[in-house]
């Protein structure tokens, strides 16, 4: 069970964060993990310590030798980068905030401000409604709405899944996750999540590797058409 | 849909073949010197203490981008960037706050990050921006840890450390091997690998707030 009050909380192993610190994990986990850390100081904190780890080897590394140049072009970049930064004007795309509430990261929002993605809320089954954002061809990025008191199919995965909460939580047998939680489920778990009934929806950031495996056969008919 | 290892990740590159690596008998001690350089820049924008932080770093940055499997052209392109954010990111650095190397770490990391996102063919619908750690240390609710603290404990540790131990957390953060890989690499099982290397990390969060790190 996830408290906050002590600061435990729900993320994945610590092989995962290694892999975050030094640049293994996808972009998309990336970004997972990174909302995550900024939900919960404590995981920051650990990231951080990793990330000193890699500074710490870093102060004793081996020297690769540098071209004779290097510092001479790296002097003038810095002066060509400096003309360039009084030229430029940046030109962005506010976000369409009306659906953004205070359960989104600052991470995901300045994600979406610099991808120019705009959130639209799909129906994808009774009480669920997504939102897709990303489709690299190796893993998906969307965030999932459920109603509160929703029993969701049962179900398992094709690969990894991570997910989020930012808003709510739900049950998995005795298990609870809410909010700043970090759920890791892989093709081996079937599991039915049932939303807390807490008069307010479940909001999920989620990655995945591939398409939900229903057990209900009306689920796998109706898979194609919901898009999920 | 790719065959996928169960519960654990994958190294984002082998590593190349070669003698690149970090010394795993010598402390990193460089603290007091980078912050005073660091200073330097912040206060008189001094060319001259960019220079020196990059004749230490930008040859050992080379080295860890091409254990990652970077070219030499390529590493040397994205060890100039760094240093050219060095400069420009300067005011963001708080010198009272950590270490340069855990920054310059940090930045590293995220422009190869950057580097490989817009090189990679296999992400072609990937949106154009997917940096998302800042290089600033790190986030402004990072401010309110005590860095330094956690960079001492984490020396302090790594000073005490074994050998082979310190090797197994060298081949983890260094060259960025998955703990399958370190075992497959030193012949040592699995088991021992993993325990080799989270056992110098918890030492390393004595003190810190509990912490379940793992969702099993």
């Amino acid at each position: 069970m996830s408290n906050q009050k002590t600061n435990q909380f729900h993320t994945v192993d610590e092989e995962w964060l290694a892999s975050y610190s030094v640049g293994g994990l996808s972009a998309l986990k990336r970004l997972v993990i990174s909302c995550q850390a900024e939900i919960q100081p404590t995981l920051l904190r650990r990231i951080n310590q990793l990330d000193a780890v890699g500074g710490a080897f870093l102060e004793t590394a081996s020297r690769a030798a540098l071209t004779d140049d290097f510092t001479a072009r790296l002097m003038m970049a810095i002066d060509e980068n400096a003309r360039s930064s009084e030229e430029s004007v940046a030109i962005e795309r506010p976000l369409d905030t009306d659906d953004v509430e205070g359960w989104m990261p600052s991470e995901m929002h300045k994600f979406l401000e610099r991808s120019n993605l705009q959130l639209k809320w799909r129906n994808a089954g009774p009480g669920v409604m997504r939102a897709s954002l990303v489709d690299d061809g190796v893993e998906r990025l969307y965030f999932l709405k459920a109603k509160p008191g929703l029993t969701l199919p049962m179900h398992s995965h094709h690969g990894e899944e991570w997910t989020l909460i930012l808003q709510g939580g739900y049950h998995v047998g005795t298990q609870g996750y809410v909010r700043g939680d970090l759920h890791r489920e892989d093709e081996t778990c079937t599991h039915q999540p049932i939303i807390d009934d807490d008069n307010e929806d479940c909001i999920s950031l989620v990655v995945d590797e591939g398409r939900l495996r229903f057990t209900d056969p009306i689920m796998k008919i109706l898979q194609p058409l919901l898009k999920i | 849909m790719r065959a996928l290892p169960k519960a654990q990740p994958r190294s984002a590159r082998r590593p190349a073949a070669g003698n690149f690596g970090a010394s795993v008998t010598e402390l990193p001690r460089r603290g007091g010197e980078d912050a005073e350089l660091m200073n330097r820049i912040q206060a008189t924008r001094d060319r001259s203490a960019l220079d020196k932080l990059a004749l230490h770093y930008a040859p050992r940055l080379k080295s860890w981008l091409m254990v990652r499997g970077e070219q030499a052209h390529t590493a040397e392109d994205i060890a100039q960037d760094v240093f050219i954010a060095v400069w420009t990111k300067a005011e963001l650095f708080d010198v009272s706050k950590g270490c340069f190397s855990t920054w310059v770490y940090r930045m590293t990391r995220n422009r190869w990050i950057d580097h490989k996102r817009k090189h990679d063919r296999l992400q072609p619908t990937a949106p154009d921006d997917l940096s998302v750690m800042t290089d600033g240390p790190v986030d402004a609710a990072d401010a309110q840890f005590e860095r330094t603290e956690m960079s001492e404990a984490v020396q302090r540790e790594l000073a005490l450390l074994p050998t082979d131990q310190k090797h197994m957390l060298h081949l983890a953060f260094f060259e960025g091997l998955s703990h399958s890989e370190i075992a497959e690499r030193t012949g040592l099982p699995l088991g021992t690998v993993k325990s080799r290397i989270r056992a110098p990390l918890k030492k390393m969060q004595a003190g810190l707030e509990i912490f379940r790190g793992v969702d099993q």
